[in-house]
């Protein structure tokens, strides 16, 4: 007899006074019977936070109080508000939804996963044959989960203003939108603090510090309510509509590149934990790219773009670049079983593989590629299509750059080259003298920290350098100094090249040369490790479960996790 | 390196360090199917570096270690799956009963349906925390914590188990049903590797003892052929514990033990005394005929039987790194 069999026939037994109370628990346990598999398509760690949270304090009294609070607000509003009642009570509504949003859900899900350390459950977490990506996105996952419960508290009320007069459609859409990928994005942000600072001293500084930027984020968030109180939001031009793209790209693909930073961290170290950080960079960069191009067919009289994306890429792949050359050259094992063994795929998909040397080469092939970029949106104005010709006539000016600014454009991006391969260079010479001394996991931070002090020290002997020459010679070497010293590309103009004397063009751009070949020959000694055999015995046991199509080697299991399996029927197991 | 294809855990000159810190220097032991291999040391010796190696927590400096024929470092989630691992530590979780936290760590593992509902009610049934099943962690005592994390231990079922410091502020008791726990495992075929302080019961538990320090592993072998270490070579001069009991005054015999300079008392009834002794078996003979030759009438002379404890003392230095 089951169970629930036998409890049903002990109320039996006992009278009929508990028959309800039985039938009930028969009925619930039945239920619970019912939707127990489903569960088996959850993160364990969903279904974990959320028993933890139903039983939690924080989260009941918060709950509530969101209830009293958009009660309260409710008939406040009703009794005060004579005029512009449906944005009112909108305002009211969203400061309300703020605070979980902006500070409890987002603290909350930092102290999860810091929990995890202090406690040294994530010990027994990462034993298991869950992977890192999945208890990262579990940790997350229940985040959101506690999002759409406190959203559903206001959904009703939000969506009742929208019958009230003076509140439109679009601003009580912009402001659940970014109430709601502010809030996943803290999220995230917390996520990622929690994996990097893991000591539990420094761990109390950070909750300070977090907790004290939520509480900012919570009163930009009120700005921004009044802002939309005076409809600010309630039409989007083009400029605006650009800001937004612009805005949503980079914090959406900055999420995605610190949560699979979170990730790398509670890997285990023979893991590969650079290719997914690599992939959401290169998806950076082409959201970057791709956003210019939007920005070009709306506003194509904006000016300056080339420098601009020079700009921005060498600062973005100078701090990449620091990061990845502080990787080790030693790959594991493990992921030696993955390395490309075809030609092709040795030359390009090498670079996604983890090492300093192919780190380097990462960085330098994505500045390059925005180069070509550059130089293919100047050659296709200037010679393929007649756009600057109209743009010249209506605006008295070229979209990019004339004929005359290419060559300084060539230099510029040479220099931008040579100085990367410098710097980059010694950090890598630092790295691997250092790298004795530390564990490898440190090296990334290690290296940005020297990487910091070296621009930093080229900086101030640049600047003296240019103080010196400027002072006595009054020769254009400015732009040589300026380059380093302050570090703005963009602030230099690609015609002040050809007034360079021509001696010293040559001799620099031989040096700079010289120096990126330099750099790109030791880099490639990464590219010396062969690929290692799977051993058998592994081989067989995946067998049953996936065949593997891709040609090399451990292929995408072993660079992104394997892929969730569906739960198996019992009659499978 | 080798891999020996039977040994369920092996290491193979592994050797982890901290900067210039040596954790781990140089060891190699392996651990048979069924087999229960206690590591004992002192305080940094290394233990549970070892054991965080074998745990997929850690990898090496150098060396090689195998789960049943898995390198730890080159495939850990295959051996996270063959392997359970009880730290020194509970690590539990607020807000959560003896059944959820079980049922977590059951889905951790990839358990599904009632593949996973058995599984929890074989461990509940096991560590006898049926009646428990309800209850907060928070409110269970020490013991009950301890069998609930050698439940989680054992959740997937695992050939391999790593236990660090089981029984370590337990109460005789809870000791007694810990020991009888491991050994039903043992007995299940699976493969155990116990560090403990109290050496006493590992000895009543393991097939062979590992003893480290400084990261060094001093000695390896039975716990009989430990016990017995050098006692086969009766040329061989050893420190030997010894007691006489005697019907004569406790004075006359402590004069006598007093004019010998080769003897250090080490206690006294009003009967009997015991002393340490450094002598090879042939002079260990004479001595003993001395003493029955003196006026000190004896009933009983004996050689005090070594412990594991004896054993430990003896192979290490009390050091830490």
């Amino acid at each position: 007899m089951t169970e629930q069999k036998l409890a049903i026939e002990k109320i039996r037994l006992s009278g009929g006074a508990a028959d309800s109370a039985a039938s009930l628990d028969f009925e619930v346990s039945k239920l619970d019977n019912f939707l127990d598999p489903l569960s088996d398509w959850f993160s364990s760690i969903l279904i974990k936070e959320a028993r933890q949270a139903v039983k939690s304090r924080q989260f009941v009294w918060t709950y509530v109080l969101q209830l009293v609070l958009v009660a309260a607000w409710t008939a406040i509003g009703f009794a005060t508000l004579t005029s512009q009642l449906g944005t009112g009570l909108l305002l009211g509504y969203f400061v309300i939804l703020g605070f979980p949003l902006a500070v409890i859900i987002p603290f909350s899900g930092y102290r999860s996963l810091a929990r995890e350390f202090d406690d040294g459950t994530i010990r027994l977490i990462s034993i298991t044959t869950m992977k890192p990506r999945q208890i990262i996105l579990g940790k997350f996952g229940s985040a959101l989960i506690q999002l759409v419960l406190y959203l559903s508290v206001l959904a009703p009320c939000i969506s009742f203003t929208y019958l009230l007069e003076g509140i439109s459609i679009w601003a009580i859409m912009v402001g659940l939108l970014i109430s709601i990928g502010g809030s996943i994005f803290l999220t995230i942000f917390g996520l990622f603090l929690a994996g990097s600072f893991r000591s539990r001293n420094l761990g109390v500084g950070v909750s300070v510090v977090f907790s004290i930027a939520l509480g900012f984020a919570y009163f930009l968030w009120i700005v921004f309510c009044f802002e939309t109180y005076d409809g600010m939001f309630r039409g989007f031009g083009n400029e605006k509509y650009l800001i937004a793209t612009g805005f949503t790209f980079s914090v959406g693909s900055t999420a995605l590149l610190l949560l699979a930073s979170v990730v790398a961290q509670i890997s285990f170290p023979s893991d590969n934990r650079s290719t997914l950080l690599r992939v959401m960079m290169l998806l950076q960069q082409m959201l970057f790219f791709g956003w210019f191009c939007q920005l070009l067919c709306q506003e194509p009289f904006f000016r300056d773009v080339p420098k601009v994306i020079l700009m921005i890429t060498g600062h973005y792949w100078l701090l990449m670049g620091f990061l990845m050359c502080g990787e080790s050259s030693n790959l594991s094992r493990r992921v030696r079983r993955s390395l490309p063994r075809t030609l092709a795929g040795r030359i390009f998909l090498s670079l996604f593989m983890p090492g300093s040397g192919r780190g380097f080469l990462f960085a330098m092939a994505n500045v390059w590629a925005a180069f070509l970029f550059v130089m293919f949106l100047v050659v296709f104005e200037n010679f393929l299509f007649d756009w600057s010709n109209q743009t010249r006539s209506r605006f008295g000016t070229n979209i990019f750059a004339s004929e005359a600014e290419i060559p300084g454009m060539i230099i510029s991006s040479l220099f931008v080259s040579w100085y990367l391969s410098l710097v980059f260079l010694f950090n890598r010479y630092f790295w691997r003298r250092m790298s004795q001394k530390f564990e490898p996991g440190y090296g990334p931070v290690i290296s940005l920290f020297f990487g910091a002090a070296l621009v930093a020290s080229v900086s101030v002997v640049s600047f003296l350098i240019e103080e010196f020459f400027y002072a006595r010679w009054h020769l254009s070497f400015r732009w040589l100094s300026d380059l380093a010293w302050s570090f703005n590309w963009y602030t230099v103009s690609f015609e002040d090249f050809t007034k360079l004397p021509s001696v010293f063009f040559i001799v620099f751009v031989i040096q700079a040369v010289m120096v990126l070949v330099l750099a790109v020959f030791l880099a490639t000694r990464d590219f010396l490790e062969v690929a290692v055999e799977t051993p058998e015995r592994v081989l067989i046991e995946r067998q049953p479960t996936k065949t593997n199509r891709l040609p090399v080697g451990e292929s995408i299991d072993e660079i992104f996790g394997e892929l969730p399996s569906a739960p198996r029927r019992d009659d499978e197991a | 390196m080798s891999q020996t294809v039977e040994a369920m855990i092996q290491l193979d000159r592994v050797t982890r360090s901290f900067g210039d810190t040596l954790a781990v220097d140089d060891i190699s032991f392996h651990v048979g199917a069924g087999e229960v291999l206690g590591f004992i040391g002192p305080n940094g010796a290394g233990k549970t570096t070892s054991m965080r190696i074998l745990s997929t927590l850690d990898t090496p400096t150098s060396g090689e270690a195998w789960v049943d024929g898995f390198s730890v470092v080159d495939d850990p989630d295959r051996v996270r799956r063959r392997m359970g691992w009880m730290p020194d530590g509970f690590g539990t979780y607020p807000n959560i009963n003896c059944e959820e936290y079980l049922d977590f760590f059951a889905r951790s593992y990839g358990l599904r349906g009632k593949n996973r509902l058995r599984a929890i009610r074989n461990v509940m049934g096991f560590t006898q925390l049926n009646q428990l099943s309800k209850k907060p962690i928070s409110g269970l005592s020490k013991g009950m914590k301890q069998r609930l994390c050698l439940g989680r231990a054992l959740i997937h079922n695992p050939k391999v188990l790593i236990l660090d410091e089981p029984a370590a502020g337990l109460d005789p008791r809870a000791r007694i049903e810990l020991r009888e726990m491991i050994l039903e495992l043992a007995n299940e075929g699976k493969s155990l590797l116990i560090s403990s302080h109290i050496l006493s019961e590992l000895a009543e538990v393991c097939d062979r003892v590992a003893i480290i320090e400084k990261g060094k592993l001093l000695a390896i072998g039975s716990v009989d052929s430990l016990l017995n270490k050098g006692s086969e070579d009766s040329q061989e001069e050893k420190l030997v514990q010894l007691e006489v009991k005697f019907f004569s005054e406790l004075s006359e015999a402590v004069r006598w033990f007093d004019a010998r300079n080769d003897v250090a008392l080490i206690s006294s009834t009003e009967n009997s005394i015991v002393f340490n002794y450094a002598a090879c078996h042939k002079r260990q003979s004479k001595f003993l005929a001395e003493l029955v030759s003196s006026k000190i009438e004896i009933y009983e002379f004996s050689e005090k039987q070594t412990s594991l404890e004896d054993v430990f003392l003896s192979v290490t230095r009390g050091e830490v790194q």
